[in-house]
């Protein structure tokens, strides 16, 4: 198995605030890494690097041999990384239909003039992708909030819609962000066996950031911990469950 | 050098009374967070009443200016000031705040409404011909330094505006009330929980600010004529002021207003009148492209997505 | 079926209008309905633009005019046939749109209201200047539309003009209306309603929002100078007065009047913003009544029917970015 994704020496400060501090890591390919550490120790923050969506002060990415950093923000899908979100982003005023259809934006081809006009080459690919996202709804069980709005949904739903969205790119390597803040216990369950379906299904590579360590104890095969923009820990679950520095970052200093 | 004097002297004077409408439009911004394009028009009202209460008619001939008046020229003055704060509160307590909660872009369409409303209604009962508005003395009497001429009329003008500047900054700086305006200015929510009455504070930015325009509307119409929308181009022009000193900041619209008022001077002495319009407006968009926030920049702290 | 048969009668009125209205009423009603149509377009233009970009525009007064000016000389200076300058004109426009959306793009709300608002006032002040060129300040005439004369011909010699502007001005709203709101329900659409839900999501999911934005001032502005391209036809002569800061305002009434987001919305607002103050005056004899009337009932509008008088399809409001401490988030 290959690296699939480098990272070098990253930093990255706002203004005083350093929330990335010369960090390095490696993803191999097909494997479930978790990214875990107290809360603003700059996990999202990479996210947002990897993503292209901010421009660390130092350091590379390199992606499938490829210089991220080149590339701008919305050419990141079309390389084959997808990403879900803290903070679930349903845009509002489109129904959980149309939020998954645009997770094939990128491969669509038709523009605002073909669109407008509604020409055949336009409706044949909308009837495509819509067949598209109606066969993965159906796949993760929520076809019948096809035509609801989608920001009325619960969240477990909502994740479910952003899974979707994201898995329709056709990503190599898929990023999500606290896939499992808001859900209880049985959807947190099923949420571990959808990803690891779809990962062997799509031959996917999974990066989770998360804080329910049994989660992440369960799925990911090699975990990287985080704290204060440095790499304290990494290794498989067992090494990082008995590493002190790991479970002092967490649970605080014993001696103030 | 005298004419350059002269001309800044004036551009100053100006660039005082645009910066009085500015300073309204940021007030009324920073504590309702809605921009006000019925400021114009509501400050446009005072010198019409000033008017109607100098001469006892709604008639406003010329000569009826000179021949009858029923009451001190300063008096009929305050009278339309007040008459102009008491319909800023009427519309911030009938117009703006209702609408408020739904959408900001909803009180500024409202705004226009109100701006279109008075125009009309003030069109209907004192007509749409330009009037003249006597100024506080007589244009032609001046004073000389050093062969630079000053109008006395300049010179209280320019009085006028310091002292209500200052008398402002006391105000926001000084008093309790001021303290409790400038923290909701900074923070609405915030405000309120440490038991600021927000409703009061939205009241008397909206009072104070229509009392500087209706003062800035007094000191502009002899020379601008009075018309029911010749404080439209004012308005426009303490935008851009707002927007040269940017839109966060009372002292920016100062900076902005004085600023504003000299390059004018200069262009229209120096260039000519014709591009005056086109040269502060150009200026604006120049600025907003370079930097959205003026030439005194927000505080904004840097957000991850 | 039942839908197509309504589509059908609907389809028929429109096309048999004007003749019912010339032969029972005065003729200068078809005029006004002429510009209701044009106002129609110039509103959903705008409309266009909020919906799409969350951007409020205030300066569609210059759009007009460069549609305006534009198509006029394209046919009396250039001598170019009438439908090929209307569009070309609507593409000068579009392009004015795009060179005012590539500043515009970095400001948020009430910044870009006032950009906009400059343009407005500066490009009819402006354009006076280029005399040789735009006629001054006396302006320019502009041929009328006469596609439709034969239609006409059994009406007086002075009500044609305006009957086949008409039939133009309608198959062009049409166009308009089928075009938006196509639009809506294709991937562009979803790009956009994806740029003003959240843009860094977007630009995750492939969306260039740059160059979207762009796209939506370039179509916005293509439709607002295909409407000045139909004024300066409908009407005759041009000149820079015409498009002063009302014109701007106009749209704006309209489209809050109507419904934000709808184009029938931008319709009804353009019918009671240009039908009532006549209306009205035919009852009250007082001046400036109709449009005190008009701006106190805009008022109430806004305060008691914040969806406009449509009402009917969920909007979406975007509000005017505010500094970030403003927001209850």
């Amino acid at each position: 198995m290959s690296e699939l994704l480098d990272i070098e020496n990253l930093s990255l400060s706002f203004g005083g605030l350093a929330a990335l501090q010369d960090f390095s890591m490696s993803i191999r390919e097909k494997t479930i890494h978790a990214l875990i550490g107290p809360n603003g120790a700059g996990k999202s923050t990479l996210f947002n690097c990897i993503s292209c969506l901010v421009c660390p002060d130092r350091g590379k990415i390199h992606f499938k041999g490829m210089d991220l950093l080149r590339v701008p923000p919305y050419d990141i899908i079309k390389h084959g990384i997808s990403r879900t979100y803290q903070n679930i982003v349903m845009f509002p005023g489109l129904t959980v239909e149309q939020n998954l259809m645009i997770g094939l934006h990128h491969s669509m081809k038709s523009g605002s003039l073909r669109g407008g006009l509604r020409t055949k080459f336009a409706r044949r690919e909308e009837k495509m992708v819509k067949e598209k996202a109606g066969a993965i709804a159906k796949d993760l069980g929520i076809a019948e909030y096809r035509y609801r709005p989608a920001v009325e949904l619960p969240i477990g739903i909502q994740r479910l819609v952003e899974l979707g969205r994201s898995l329709l790119a056709s990503p190599r390597l898929l990023l999500l962000d606290e896939p499992a803040s808001g859900l209880n216990t049985k959807e947190k369950i099923a949420l571990a066996e959808c990803l690891i379906k779809y990962k062997q299904k799509y031959e996917l590579t999974l990066l989770l950031i998360e804080h329910d360590i049994d989660f992440v104890m369960g799925l990911a095969q090699e975990i990287t911990v985080l704290n204060f923009g440095m790499k304290i820990a990494e290794g498989t679950p067992d090494q990082i469950q008995n590493n002190k520095k790991v479970v002092e970052a967490y649970l605080g200093d014993d001696d103030v | 050098m005298e004419d350059l004097i002269q001309t800044l002297v004036i551009g100053i004077t100006m660039g005082g009374v645009y910066a009085l409408t500015a300073i309204g439009i940021v007030l009324l911004y920073k504590c309702s967070g809605i921009v006000n394009f019925a400021h114009g028009s509501i400050s446009m009202m005072s010198p019409y009443i000033a008017i109607t209460m100098l001469t006892g008619t709604f008639s406003l001939l010329t000569d009826d200016l000179v021949t009858k008046q029923v009451m001190p020229y300063w008096l009929a003055i305050v009278g339309g000031l007040a008459f102009v704060i008491v319909i800023g509160l009427m519309v911030e307590r009938l117009v703006v705040r209702p609408i408020l909660n739904r959408s900001h872009l909803h009180a500024v369409l409202a705004c226009l409404g109100v701006l279109m409303f008075l125009e009309y209604t003030v069109g209907w009962i004192w007509t749409d011909d330009d009037r003249t508005f006597p100024p506080v003395f007589n244009e032609y009497s001046f004073f000389e330094i050093k062969g630079v001429f000053i109008s006395y009329n300049n010179m209280a003008i320019l009085a006028i505006v310091i002292t209500s500047i200052i008398c402002l900054q006391l105000f926001l700086t000084r008093t309790k009330f001021g303290l409790a305006m400038r923290c909701t200015a900074e923070d609405m929510d915030a405000a309120q929980m440490m038991g600021i009455n927000y409703k009061k504070v939205l009241a008397v930015s909206w009072a104070f600010a229509s009392a500087l325009g209706g003062l800035a509307a007094v000191l502009l119409a002899p020379q601008l004529l009075l018309y029911p929308s010749f404080m439209m181009g004012v308005l426009i022009k303490g935008f851009v002021a707002t927007i040269i000193g940017g839109f966060g900041s009372i002292y920016g619209a100062i900076l902005g207003g004085v600023v504003l008022g000299v390059l004018e001077s200069l262009l229209s002495v120096y260039v000519s009148t014709q591009f005056k319009s086109i040269f502060a407006f150009s200026l604006v968009i120049l600025i907003l492209s370079i930097n959205p926030t003026g030439l005194i920049p927000e505080r904004k702290f840097s957000r991850e997505v | 079926m039942k839908k197509k048969s309504i589509f059908l009668v609907f389809g028929i009125v429109l096309l048999v209008f004007p003749h019912i209205l010339l032969g029972l009423v005065q003729t200068k009603l078809l005029f006004m309905i002429n510009l209701v149509l044009i106002y129609s377009i110039l509103t959903i233009s705008m409309n266009f633009l909020l919906a799409y970009t969350g951007q409020l525009s205030l300066g569609h007064g210059a759009f007009m005019a460069v549609g305006a000016y534009s198509s006029t000389i394209f046919t009396q200076t250039l001598g170019l046939p009438l439908p090929f300058s209307i569009i070309l004109a609507g593409m000068v426009t579009g392009l004015a749109g795009y060179l005012i959306g590539l500043p515009a793009l970095r400001l948020k709300g009430h910044y870009l209201a006032i950009m906009t608002l400059c343009f407005g006032i500066i490009i009819p002040e402006a354009i006076p200047l280029w005399k040789s060129v735009t006629g001054g300040f006396i302006g320019l005439e502009s041929p009328k539309f006469h596609y439709f004369d034969f239609i006409f011909s059994y009406r007086s010699e002075s009500t044609i003009p305006d009957g086949s502007a008409y039939y133009v001005c309608l198959i062009v709203l049409a166009a308009v209306c089928f075009f938006t709101s196509n639009l809506i329900n294709s991937r562009t659409g979803r790009a956009f309603s994806a740029l003003t839900g959240n843009e860094s999501a977007a630009k995750s999911l492939g969306i260039n929002v740059v160059r979207y934005k762009l796209l939506a001032f370039f179509y916005c502005a293509f439709f607002a100078g295909i409407a000045g391209a139909l004024y300066a036809h409908l009407i005759g002569y041009i000149e820079p007065d015409q498009f002063n800061f009302w014109m701007s305002v106009f749209p704006l009434l309209m489209m809050f009047m109507g419904g934000v987001g709808s184009n029938a919305g931008c319709i009804i607002g353009a019918f009671v913003i240009m039908l009532l103050p006549d209306l009205v005056t035919t009852f009250v004899a007082i001046p400036n009544m109709p449009y005190i009337l008009l701006s106190l009932s805009l008022i109430l509008v806004l305060v008691f029917l914040p969806n406009g008088i449509v009402s009917s399809r969920p909007v979406v409001f975007i509000s005017l970015a505010l500094p970030e401490n403003r927001r209850s988030e």
